[in-house]
Parts: structure tokens; sequence; C-alpha cells
């Protein structure tokens, strides 16, 4: 029995949802706020991969890859941005930061 | 891929990424997010896309393992400890368990020449019709070495 496209988006949504709400719920929190983009990227990449893969067009795989590349270039840029702020302010606390502000 | 099978890591997958939102501490949204990622690679190896499964697997593995070590490094090991709810040894044990029978299976599950050729695939269109993308994300992520070298080397220069 083959999977319908439509449960696949659905399941996408769901994990894209979830990674906006969660973005949403601990904006506070810098840490928790990356790991909710995650989700959102993981979202993206489900879609792209099994809708390319659902329909037979290796595309969606290609640039599958390309999601995981960029996740990973992400994770690493904001984990060196939030330990060189951790040094000099010794919080993570997204609501506190002004030192950027225009 | 048969439907039982992709019911089965899609509901891990949908409970998994509500709980890693919805837990509070820092360590069990992140195992819960492994687990995500897990039960993803389990629909794309279902999905005859086991190179971009374990691609994301290993990839996940490795940037979740940093940033647990970051959690650890920046909040303190015992700060880190007493925030977490109790039962979590229980818990984590748990999702141990299902992780490693995850993997088996993203590892055993049959197929062969197929994926072979679904990796040949992959590749014939990443370089024949999308050749400037695999040059640009080099490109990318050479940047972002030398941006975080450049970044922590003058940092650790300003200290006394």
């Amino acid at each position: 029995m083959s999977v319908d496209i439509d449960i696949v988006l659905a399941v996408s949504a769901v994990l894209f949802f979830s990674g906006l709400w969660g973005a949403v719920r601990h904006c506070g929190d810098m840490m928790r706020l990356i790991l909710s983009l995650q989700l959102v990227f993981l979202g993206a990449l489900f879609n792209f991969a099994a809708g390319g893969a659902l329909s037979g067009d290796a595309g969606g795989l290609a640039f599958s890859l390309m999601i995981v590349a960029l996740t990973g270039v992400q994770i690493t840029v904001c984990l060196t941005l939030f330990l060189l702020y951790f040094r000099r302010h010794r919080h993570l606390n997204s609501e506190k930061i002004d030192s950027m502000k225009g | 891929m048969l439907s039982s099978e992709f019911i089965v890591f899609s509901a891990l997958l949908v409970v998994f990424a509500l709980m890693s939102v919805r837990v509070k501490s820092v360590v069990p949204a992140v195992f819960c997010h492994f687990q995500t990622v897990l039960a993803v690679a389990g629909v794309l190896s279902g999905f005859n896309a086991r190179f971009l499964g374990f691609s994301l697997l290993i990839m996940s593995a490795s940037s979740l393992l940093v940033f647990l070590m970051f959690a650890l490094i920046v909040f303190g090991f015992y700060d880190v400890r007493s925030s977490l709810p109790p039962k979590t040894a229980r818990l984590f044990g748990a999702m141990l368990l299902m992780g490693t029978v995850e993997t088996g299976w993203v590892f055993l599950s049959n197929g062969g020449a197929e994926k072979a050729r679904s990796v040949s695939r992959v590749g014939n269109v990443l370089y024949r019709d999308y050749g400037f993308c695999p040059v640009m994300f080099g490109v990318l992520l050479l940047a972002c070495m030398v941006g975080i070298a450049s970044l922590l080397t003058k940092e650790e220069g300003r200290k006394p």
C-alpha cells in the first residue's frame, strides 16, 4: 500500500508549525529558539525529500541535501555567536539583549 | 514504502517534535529533537532515500552533541542536572532503547540496487542540473569556518 501525498504534506506541516510554535513559545531562550528553528528546517527537508521521492523527481532529494548543509551551517554559526555573547554578558536571555539595537 | 512503517515513524516524529517544544529543560528537548531526526531518517529510508537519511542522521547527531556539550558548559553540569524533572533517567533510558531500535531499523531495512540507483540519480541531478548549488554551499561552508575562526581568534586576542 502506497503513502498518500496529502498525509506526507500534513506530517511536514505539523513539523513545520511545531517549530514555529516553539520559536514563539521560547523566544526568550536562545538555545531553545535554535532547536525550534531546526524543527522548521526539518519540516522543509521532509517536505522536499518525501515529495521528491514520491513523485520520482531526484531534484527534491538534491535540494534536501542542501537543506542538511544549511542546517549545519546555521547551528555552527549560532553556537559560535552564543558563545561569544555569553563570554561577555554571562547570559543567553534574548529579551535582555539590547546591544544590537540601532 | 509500507504504510504501517510510515505510520509508525510519522507518529513518532510528530509526538517527539511536539515534546521537544513542550518540555521545559533544554537537555530533554535535545533528546526529543534527536528522536524526531531519527524518525525522519526512518521515513526517508522507507522512501528509498537512505543516503539522505544517513546524511541527516550524521549531521544532526554531531550538531546536537555539540549543542548538548555547549548547554552543559554554558549553564554548568550541576545547574542543568538540578533543572531536570524527576524520572528523567528512565525517560533517557527509554529514548536510548528506542533510538537504538530506530537506528537499527534504518541500517538494516531492506533494499539494494534500487537504493544505489537512487544515490546515483541524486548525484547526477545534483552535479548536472544544479551544479551551481554544491559550489555555492562549499563557499558558504568555507566562509562559515573562516568567520568562526576569525571571530574566536579576535575574542581570544582581546583577553589580557
